[in-house]
C-alpha cells in the first residue's frame, strides 16, 4: 500500500481480564497492548509527529481488582486483516489472563470506543464472611425493590470541579440479586461523566437500609460494556461492526 | 463467581488492594518462565535486592534467568525486595517472602542467588533473608535453608557481607553454574548435606566459600594473613570470564513487565570490558579484557528481541560504546530496522565527535537532548593523574560541532576528591564550564539562539576509592573535605563570566563516606551492617530511607572506626581484604599505576598499546587482537 492512500481499517476488540492480571492498572493494560500489537506485528496505524504512537482507544477503564469479560479496545490498521485472524494473532501474543473474545470490523463512522460507552454490566458478590447483616436477614430482592422505589437516588461524585450530586435513579438500568450465584446483577450508566462504580451502587443501597460494608468486601466482575443503537436501545459494544 | 475469583497468589486480595503497585508481586509477565516443580531437580531463585522496577531493569539477572531456565533440571524464578508498605504487612502478618513465578516461599528453594550491584543495598540483602525466614548469618543456617550465593560487582570485595552468604560466585555467571548445579544434584542424591556441598563447591574455579577461609589481623587492624582452612581449597580465586561473547547465553525472550520499569526497553550488550583504564574506575579493571560481540549476532538478537518483547525502545549497553569497532554498521542497521517498526533507539553516552553527532541527530530531537561529557576532572594535569583520556580540545571541539548542529544543552560530570587534587583543579571545573558557554556564544549567532541561551549542568560526585583500582591505596576525603570542595567549586562557578548559564549539582557526602567504608571494608564491618538493619534500615539507596545517625551509632557500638577504612593512606605493601581474589589484573600493575598517578604520567589504552596488566592470562579479547 502506498503512503498517500489514506485508507485505514477500524477494528473493535472485546477482551477479558482475569486472575492475577486484575491487579494491573488501566494505564499498564494500555501499555501492555501496545507491546502485544508490536509482537504480533499487526499493521497498526501510528500518529504523525516526532513521537508517533499507535492509534488505539480504550473504553471505560476497569478498576484495579475487578475481573472482566467486557473490555473494549478500538484499533486503526493500515491494511485489511480478517477479524478471525486478528483475534488469533492477539491471543497468540497475549497472556492467558487477557484474551480477545471477539473482534469486529467497524463501519466508517462508529465513534470512538470511549465516547460511545453508555452502560456496563456487573456481577457483584460479597467475599466470604463479609456479607452485611441486612442481606443475611432479609429477602434481598425486596430490599432492592424498596431502594429503587425512592424518588431520587443521590450519588455524590468527585469531579474535576469538586463534589457534585447526581440523581442516578434513571441511570440504574437493572439491579437484582441472583440467589443461585449469590451475587448482585447490575447494569448501570458508564458513560464518561456519569460512570457509576459498582462499589458506589452497593454502598448507596446498603446506606439506604442503614447498613454498611467492611473494607474491600466486594468481588466484582464486569460482564460487558454497552453502547446505544440508533433507537437508543442498549446493545453490547461487541455487537457493533461486522465479523468480516 | 467464586469459581474464578480465587487466584493462587501468595498475597491475599486484601493485601494486594491495599499496597502500592501490586503488579510488583504477582508474576505472570510475558516471557516469565513457568515449570512444573515435579519436573525439575533444582529450584533457584534469583534476587535483585531492590524494588521490582529497578531489579527488573538489570541485564545480568535477565541473562542468568534465561540461562538457568535452558537447563531442563532447573527452574529459576525471581524475587525483589518488597517495598516498605508490603514489608510492614509481611512482618505483621507473618507472611514469608515468595518467588514471583511459583508464589512459593523462598525458604523451600535450593538456591537463593543475590546480585549485588551497589553497596547501599547491603541492608536490603538482610531484609530479603529476614522476610524469607533464612537466618541472617551463614553459620546459623541448617539443612532446611537454601544455599545463599552472591554475585555481581560488589563481590570483588565480599568481606563486609561475607558472614551473610554461604558462597560467592566471582566473575561472569555464564560459565560455571552448570558445574555447580551438577555438584549440587550429586550432593543431594548422596545426602551429603550443605557443609559438604560447600566444601566441594569451594574447589570449583571462581567459587568463594567464606567459611573455608581464616583471616588473621595485625595489631593495627590490617590483615596479617588470609588462608584456606583446608588442603585443596585454593588460596586465590580467579574470576570467571566468558571466552566467546558471541557464543553464549543471551536473553532473547526477556521478561516484559506490566509496570513501567527503569529500563523499559531492549538492552543489547555489545561488548564487555573497557580499553581505557581510568585509574578511579573499578568496572574498567573488573571486566578486562575487552571482548566484543559479533555485529551479525547483535543484529540477529536485536530483531529477535523486538519480536519477542514488543518494546518500543532499544538501547546499547557497554562501558564505552564508542570503542565498539563496528558501531557505525550496527547503528545504521538499527536505525533502519527500528524506524520500520516505530522503535526508538536510546544511545548510550558516546564520545562526542562528527560521527556520534550525526547519529544522535538521526535518532533524537536535538533540541530536547543534552550533550554529555564526563571529563571527571577540571584540569589536564588532574586528568593525567586519573588517566582520563579526554582533552580540552576534545571537549571544546565536540561542543563547537554540536552547537553548530543545534544542541544547546550540555551535561558535565566531574568527581571531587581525586588523589592529588588541588584548588586549581577544582577551579578548572568552573573554567572549563565557562569556556563551553563562551564557545556557544562564539559559534551560534544571536538570532539562532533558542531562547538566547545555553544550559550547562555541572554535576560532581565525591570520589570513593574502590578495590582493584590504582587508587585502592588512596586516602578518601573526609566528609568536611568533600563539602568544602563542593562549596569551593560552587564559588568558582559563580565567579565565571557565563555563570548564569551554568547550573551546579553535587551529591550527598554522608553516603559517599559510608560507601567508602563498605567498599574497602573487611569482615569486621558485618556486625555494623547487621546492627543498622536491626535498627530498621533498608532501601538505603532511596535517600528518604537513609538514616546516617544509625550508621554512626552502629560504628560506635561495634567499636569500628570508619576512618580506618576511608581516610587512611595505605602503604604499598598492605594486604587488602580482597587480595585473595583476582580479576586478572595484577596487584603489581595497579601499584605501578598508583605511582604513575603521583607522577602525573598517563598509560596508553589497550588498543594503543598493551601495558601488560595481567588480563592477557585469559587468552582472549583485545590482548590478542593485534
Ligand atoms: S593485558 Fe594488555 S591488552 Fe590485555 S587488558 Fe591488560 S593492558 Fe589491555
Amino acid at each position: 500500500m502506498s503512503d498517500n492512500a489514506q485508507i485505514s481499517y477500524d477494528y473493535r476488540v472485546r477482551f477479558s481480564k482475569h486472575g492475577a492480571i486484575r491487579y494491573i492498572g488501566h494505564l499498564d493494560v494500555m501499555r501492555y497492548f501496545q507491546k502485544v500489537l508490536r509482537r504480533a506485528e499487526v499493521d497498526i496505524a501510528y500518529t504523525k509527529g516526532y513521537s508517533p504512537h499507535q492509534i488505539t482507544t480504550f473504553a471505560q477503564p476497569l478498576g484495579v481488582g475487578v475481573e472482566s469479560d467486557g473490555e473494549y479496545m478500538d484499533l486503526k490498521l493500515n491494511s485489511y486483516i480478517s477479524c478471525s485472524e486478528l483475534k488469533q494473532l492477539i491471543n497468540e501474543y497475549s497472556v492467558p489472563e487477557i484474551q480477545a473474545i471477539s473482534v469486529k470490523k467497524l463501519p466508517e463512522k462508529s465513534g470512538n470506543a470511549m465516547a460511545s460507552v453508555a452502560a456496563a454490566e456487573y456481577y457483584i458478590g460479597f467475599k466470604e464472611g463479609r456479607t452485611p447483616s441486612c442481606l443475611l436477614e432479609n429477602d434481598i430482592n425486596s430490599l432492592i425493590q424498596k431502594f429503587l422505589e425512592q424518588e431520587s437516588i443521590i450519588l455524590v461524585k468527585e469531579g474535576k470541579a469538586g463534589l457534585r450530586e447526581v440523581d442516578i435513579k434513571e441511570r440504574i438500568f437493572e439491579f437484582s440479586y441472583d440467589k443461585s450465584e449469590e451475587c448482585f446483577h447490575a447494569v448501570v450508566d458508564a458513560s464518561s461523566g456519569y460512570n457509576i462504580k459498582p462499589q458506589a451502587l452497593i454502598e448507596l443501597f446498603l446506606n439506604y437500609h442503614n447498613d454498611k460494608m467492611a473494607e474491600n468486601s466486594l468481588m466484582i466482575y464486569r460482564a460487558d460494556t454497552y453502547t446505544r443503537d440508533d433507537e437508543g436501545k442498549l446493545v453490547s459494544m461487541g455487537d457493533i461492526g461486522l465479523d468480516e | 463467581m467464586k469459581n474464578f475469583w480465587n487466584t493462587n497468589l501468595a498475597l491475599s486480595d486484601d493485601i494486594l488492594m491495599k499496597i502500592e503497585k501490586p503488579e510488583r508481586y504477582i508474576g505472570h509477565e510475558v516471557n516469565a518462565v513457568y515449570k512444573d516443580p515435579n519436573d525439575v531437580r533444582v529450584r533457584f531463585v534469583m534476587c535483585f535486592p531492590d524494588v521490582y522496577e529497578i531489579g527488573m531493569s538489570h541485564l545480568g539477572i535477565q541473562i542468568l534467568y534465561d540461562m538457568f531456565n535452558t537447563f531442563e533440571d532447573v527452574w529459576c524464578e525471581r524475587v525483589y525486595a518488597p517495598w516498605v508498605d508490603l514489608d510492614a504487612i509481611m512482618r505483621e502478618k507473618n507472611i514469608p517472602l515468595f518467588a514471583l513465578e511459583s508464589q512459593q516461599p523462598i525458604k523451600n528453594m535450593d538456591f537463593l542467588g543475590i546480585t549485588i550491584q551497589y553497596e547501599m543495598c547491603y541492608t536490603n540483602i538482610l531484609q530479603v533473608l529476614d522476610l524469607s525466614r533464612i537466618p541472617l548469618l551463614s553459620k546459623d543456617r541448617g539443612e532446611d535453608c537454601p544455599i545463599v550465593i552472591g554475585g555481581g560487582p560488589c563481590t570483588y570485595n565480599p568481606e563486609p557481607i561475607a558472614d551473610f552468604f554461604d558462597m560467592f560466585y566471582i566473575g561472569e555467571g555464564e560459565t560455571k553454574y552448570r558445574e555447580l548445579m551438577n555438584l549440587y544434584e550429586e550432593c543431594k542424591d548422596k545426602k551429603l548435606g550443605r557443609k559438604e556441598f560447600l566444601r566441594r563447591a569451594a574447589k570449583i574455579p571462581g567459587m568463594y566459600v567464606p567459611s573455608m577461609y581464616e583471616v588473621a589481623y595485625n595489631e593495627d587492624g590490617t590483615i596479617k594473613s588470609f588462608t584456606p582452612k583446608e588442603e585443596g581449597i585454593p588460596a586465590t580465586i580467579l574470576k570467571e570470564v566468558v571466552k566467546d561473547l558471541s557464543d553464549t547465553y543471551y536473553p532473547m525472550k526477556p521478561v516484559v513487565p506490566y509496570i513501567k520499569c527503569t529500563q523499559d526497553r531492549i538492552v543489547l550488550e555489545i561488548m564487555r570490558g573497557c580499553i581505557r583504564g581510568c585509574r578511579f574506575c573499578q568496572a574498567g579493571e573488573l571486566y578486562r579484557p575487552v571482548r566484543e560481540r559479533d555485529v551479525e549476532v547483535l543484529k540477529k538478537y536485536a530483531l529477535e528481541m523486538m519480536k519477542n518483547t514488543g518494546h518500543e525502545e532499544i538501547s546499547l549497553s557497554s562501558l564505552s560504546s564508542s570503542d565498539y569497532s563496528k558501531l557505525p554498521e550496527l547503528l545504521d542497521f538499527l536505525i533502519e530496522e527500528c524506524s520500520k517498526r516505530h522503535v526508538n533507539i536510546t544511545l548510550p553516552s558516546l564520545r562526542i565527535d562528527a560521527f556520534s553527532l550525526d547519529v544522535m541527530s538521526k535518532v533524537q530531537d536535538v533540541k530536547k537532548t543534552s550533550l554529555t561529557f564526563a571529563p571527571e576532572a577540571g584540569t589536564q594535569r588532574l586528568r593525567n593523574v586519573i588517566n582520563k583520556g579526554l582533552t580540552f580540545d576534545d571537549i571544546i571541539g565536540g561542543s563547537t560541532e554540536a552547537f553548530k548542529g543545534g544542541w544547546n544543552k550540555v551535561k558535565l560530570y566531574f568527581m571531587l576528591g581525586h588523589p592529588f587534587e588541588t584548588e586549581e583543579d577544582i577551579r578548572g571545573i568552573a573554567e572549563l564550564s565557562n569556556e563551553i558557554a563562551a564557545t556557544f556564544f562564539d559559534v551560534v549567532p544571536k538570532e539562532k539562539r533558542v531562547n538566547g541561551k545555553i544550559q550547562i549542568t555541572v554535576s560532581t560526585s565525591f570520589f570513593v576509592p574502590k578495590p582493584f583500582t590504582a587508587f585502592q591505596w588512596a586516602p578518601q576525603c573526609t566528609k568536611d573535605e568533600f563539602i568544602s570542595k563542593a562549596y569551593f567549586c560552587r564559588g568558582a562557578i559563580t565567579e565565571q563570566l557565563n555563570q548564569k548559564s551554568i547550573k551546579y549539582n553535587w551529591h550527598d557526602a554522608d553516603l559517599s563516606v559510608l560507601e567508602g567504608v563498605l567498599a574497602r571494608g573487611d569482615r569486621k564491618i558485618a556486625p555494623v551492617i547487621l546492627d543498622v538493619y536491626k535498627q530498621g534500615s533498608f532501601f538505603e539507596s532511596w535517600t528518604e530511607y537513609y538514616k546516617h545517625e544509625r550508621w554512626l551509632e552502629a560504628f560506635e557500638r561495634n567499636n569500628v572506626d570508619p576512618d580506618f577504612y576511608t581516610t587512611r593512606l595505605r602503604p604499598d605493601d598492605e594486604i587488602f581484604p580482597w587480595d585473595f581474589l583476582s580479576c586478572g589484573v595484577n596487584k603489581s600493575f595497579l601499584l605501578n599505576e598508583w605511582h604513575k598517578a603521583k607522577r602525573e604520567e598517563i598509560t596508553p589504552n589497550c588498543s594503543q598499546k598493551c601495558s601488560g596488566c595481567g588480563g592477557a592470562q585469559f587468552g582472549i579479547g583485545i590482548c590478542f587482537a593485534r
